[in-house]
């Protein structure tokens, strides 16, 4: 004989998916969120790093020695050079952003180098406009002048009569070998989709159980809700979120197995525990969405609370800008995002690989989020039963 | 027939501003919709401004594995500290204890000095250092490149003008020796590489566009959910208000927003201390453009939404996507063909960069592109919204008898 409330749950889930047959919205805002966002990141950022990125030369010397300095910076990976013949014209491009830096060569360049008069060559970045490319055209830059530099140098010291051998170490006494953990090529994909796909997916778990909640006040069916579930609003509760449980889990699966699997990004530690951690993260925010809709049990209002927390948690959850970087007083809201708690194990899996030791605190975390429906659901019972609060 | 002596114009003129007040009585009287225009439109300009006044990641902890334990391993070690962007926080005997540091995110960057990184040095033989980013974020990586690159082109000057009085070479020979070709960086407008500079900006015009989104989408749908669509309007004016309908809501939410947007793109940045450029005259006509864009763009995506909490769920994820799509994080001159094409949808992609370029240039002449290309998309929007209208009417009449 089955308990009555497990046969309440099952004809709660059985009205639950009835609803989602009856309204698109659901699938929509689920599946369809997803798939769209998922087809837009995977696809927008397909280098890794960008290349070819356009960097200016005002070449007032037109000798061979800055020509050649202009084909260098050509060949580069990372840069393209557009020609510019005044300072103006590459300074109003800059400005605009049309370019991330560019080069003056100054006039008589040629003899003054070979006059060791240290001819000065300007090197002119936009760091505001647009950010990577800014700071990836600085280094290129950099190096070339360097480079140019050690060209010179090396010309000098053989006809001082220093060995060849000798040369590099004198121009370059150490240099500096960098090592990125987790994403040897710097990717930026790498860093970036995963994090923002699950701060989407976050986003749409509260927007879609906002909803769902929220259609049976507005909508007048909550009293009818309340009597399949046989007056209880947890059973009622668990009955109408399960099957979105179920199937954003999914599509948080899906999207771990997507991009650790078929889209080969580095993953040091393992994607179950990946899918653990979505799946809790999942549970996390249907707690915070039932907690919102409880406290403020009219649709319109709460639907737009719940947009303007899921937007902050793109912010807060620190991987754009370091937790640590943010004012003081703001650093400590970060405990109200879930999705901060899941970039901490992402970090910790993926990155390092330091399994389940290694973050089981911020699943701890996590798990703590589930209490808040058992805190507000008499409020949402007696919105459900009274149906006292504005509907629209 | 008092009627009839009132001109075309006069009745054009009367019916607008009818239409616009009430429009207006409407925002006004909807708590969800003042909910998004005051807390996103007034709020979260100052908590973003406020969250990423900032940007920048400072003495990040660092730790350091010195094996060579020399003198110029030292000097290098104690240069790296005093960077502004990094701070040496643990001193680890070996790769293995440091890496465990980095782990558990008690630092987020390595410099590992070799045993030999002395004697190469004193002998004259190539010396290397490696150093190992943490990638969780990409301004830890790039507070690591930043410091250890920079002292080490200042620590490869010193020990060179070592090396060459040595060999007998000092003053302006060896000067002219260590850099013959000497460089003057000129890092425009953000010296420390903030991200606050280029990234509050953009968020502000994106805010405008995205509230403007929101808050009319879901008053479209409130008036739908309730038979009682503005499309109707035209039927009061015997079918021939299309532009009246359009113009005269365009003109109530233009009030709000010029009011929004006078306080988001001049006001805040300048409680924030944002860097501008331009006179506050240049923004406020910027501004012009880019709400007119950003009105009648709404107000033709709105045509899709029938209820009125379904613009969120269906639409916001296309938030971050628009912020990408501005060309101000991922270079422009990288996206995809296809995604360059779909960024033309949108009034951000075109404000957000003039607004960025208008506090870099100062004049107006220097966005003169972004403000065709938001005129063109405000006739093409305005034309597809008023088609919207007309559509609806005839859909409406049709599902009436």
């Amino acid at each position: 004989m089955t308990p009555k409330w497990l046969v309440d749950i099952g004809k709660v889930i059985r009205r639950e998916f009835r609803l989602i047959r009856l309204r698109p919205l659901y699938f929509l805002g689920s599946v369809g969120t997803m798939t769209v966002a998922a087809l837009f990141f995977l696809t927008f950022f397909t280098e890794g790093l960008p290349q070819d990125l356009p960097v200016g030369v005002v070449d007032l010397d037109r000798t061979s020695t800055s020509r050649n300095f202009r084909q260098q910076l050509d060949a580069t990976q990372r840069s393209r050079v557009v020609d510019f013949e005044s300072f103006p014209e590459a300074r109003r491009a800059l400005e605009r952003g049309d370019i991330n830096g560019f080069v003056v060569i100054p006039a008589h360049f040629n003899a003054d180098v070979q006059a060791f008069r240290c001819p000065k060559m300007g090197v002119y970045v936009n760091t505001k406009n647009p950010f990577v490319g800014g700071a990836l055209a600085y280094k290129d830059l950099l190096t070339m002048v360097n480079l140019t530099n050690g060209a010179v140098q090396r010309e000098a010291l053989r006809a001082r009569g220093v060995p060849d051998d000798r040369i590099m170490a004198r121009i370059q006494p150490f240099e500096i070998d960098t090592h990125t953990i987790g994403n040897a090529s710097g990717s930026y994909a790498y860093y970036l989709v995963n994090m923002i796909l699950s701060a989407i997916l976050a986003m749409s778990v509260v927007l879609v159980t906002i909803y769902s909640v929220g259609a049976e006040l507005k909508y007048g069916t909550s009293t009818e809700l309340l009597e399949t579930a046989g007056d209880s609003v947890g059973t009622a509760l668990l009955g109408k979120l399960l099957p979105y449980t179920v199937l954003f889990a999914l599509l948080g699966s899906l999207l771990e197995l997507l991009l650790f699997g078929w889209a080969g990004y580095p993953i040091k530690g393992s994607v179950g525990w990946m899918i653990l951690a979505v799946t809790v993260m999942v549970l996390a925010y249907q707690s915070v969405a039932v907690f919102i809709i409880s406290m403020v049990p009219t649709l319109r209002l709460s639907i737009s609370i719940g947009s303007l927390y899921s937007v902050l948690g793109i912010t807060f959850a620190g991987f754009t800008l370091p937790l640590t970087a943010l004012p003081p007083a703001l650093q400590g809201l970060s405990v109200i995002f879930p999705l901060r708690f899941y970039y901490q194990i992402y970090t910790r899996e993926v990155i390092y690989g330091s399994g389940f030791a290694g973050w089981w605190v911020y699943l701890v975390c996590l798990l703590v989020f589930l209490i808040l429906p058992y805190l507000s659901s008499h409020r949402l019972y007696n919105a459900y039963k009274y149906q006292n609060y504005p509907k629209d | 027939m008092k009627q009839n002596r009132i001109s075309y114009a006069g009745r054009w003129f009367r019916d607008f501003l009818g239409i616009l007040a009430n429009e207006l009585k409407l925002i006004w009287s909807d708590g969800g919709v003042m909910l998004i225009f005051c807390f996103a439109g007034l709020i979260y300009p100052l908590l973003y401004s406020w969250m990423y006044g900032n940007g920048m990641v400072d003495e990040m902890p660092v730790a350091v594995v010195d094996l060579s334990q020399g003198e110029y391993s030292r000097r290098y070690v104690r240069e790296v500290d005093a960077c502004r962007e990094c701070r040496i926080a643990y001193d680890c005997v070996s790769m293995a204890e440091a890496e465990d540091l980095m782990a558990r995110q008690k630092i987020h960057g390595i410099i590992c000095i070799p045993a030999d990184f002395d004697r190469n040095i004193v002998r004259q033989d190539k010396a290397v250092i490696s150093t190992f980013a943490d990638m969780s974020s990409f301004l830890y990586y790039k507070s690591l490149m930043v410091a250890t690159n920079k002292v080490m082109l200042d620590e490869v000057h010193k020990i060179q003008a070592e090396h060459y009085a040595a060999a007998g070479f000092a003053g302006i020979d060896a000067a002219q020796l260590i850099t013959p070709v000497e460089y003057d960086e000129q890092l425009r407008y953000n010296p420390a590489m903030s991200y606050t500079l280029f990234f509050v900006p953009m968020v502000l015009m994106m805010i405008l566009q995205q509230v403007m989104f929101y808050g009319s989408a879901m008053l479209a749908g409130t008036l739908r959910e309730q038979h009682r669509s503005f499309a109707r309007l035209t039927d009061n004016l015997s079918g021939f208000g299309m532009g009246r309908v359009v113009l005269g809501r365009g003109a109530a939410y233009f009030l709000v927003f010029m009011g929004l947007g006078v306080y988001g793109t001049l006001l805040v940045p300048h409680l924030f201390h944002l860097p501008q450029a331009a006179d506050w005259t240049a923004v406020l006509v910027l501004l012009l453009f880019y709400v007119a864009d950003i009105i009648f763009f709404s107000f033709t995506w709105s045509t899709v939404i029938d209820r009125r909490e379904t613009v969120f769920v269906l639409f916001l994820f296309m938030s971050p996507i628009a912020v990408f799509l501005t060309g101000l994080t991922w270079p422009a001159s990288n996206f995809p063909p296809f995604w360059h094409w779909v960024s033309y949808l949108f009034p951000s992609t075109f404000g957000c960069k003039a607004f960025l370029t208008l506090s870099n240039a100062g004049t107006l002449s220097a966005i003169a592109p972004e403000i065709k290309a938001m005129t063109l998309q405000t006739v093409i929007y305005y034309l597809l919204a008023s088609l919207a209208v007309l559509f609806e009417n005839r859909w409406l009449d049709r599902k009436n008898s």
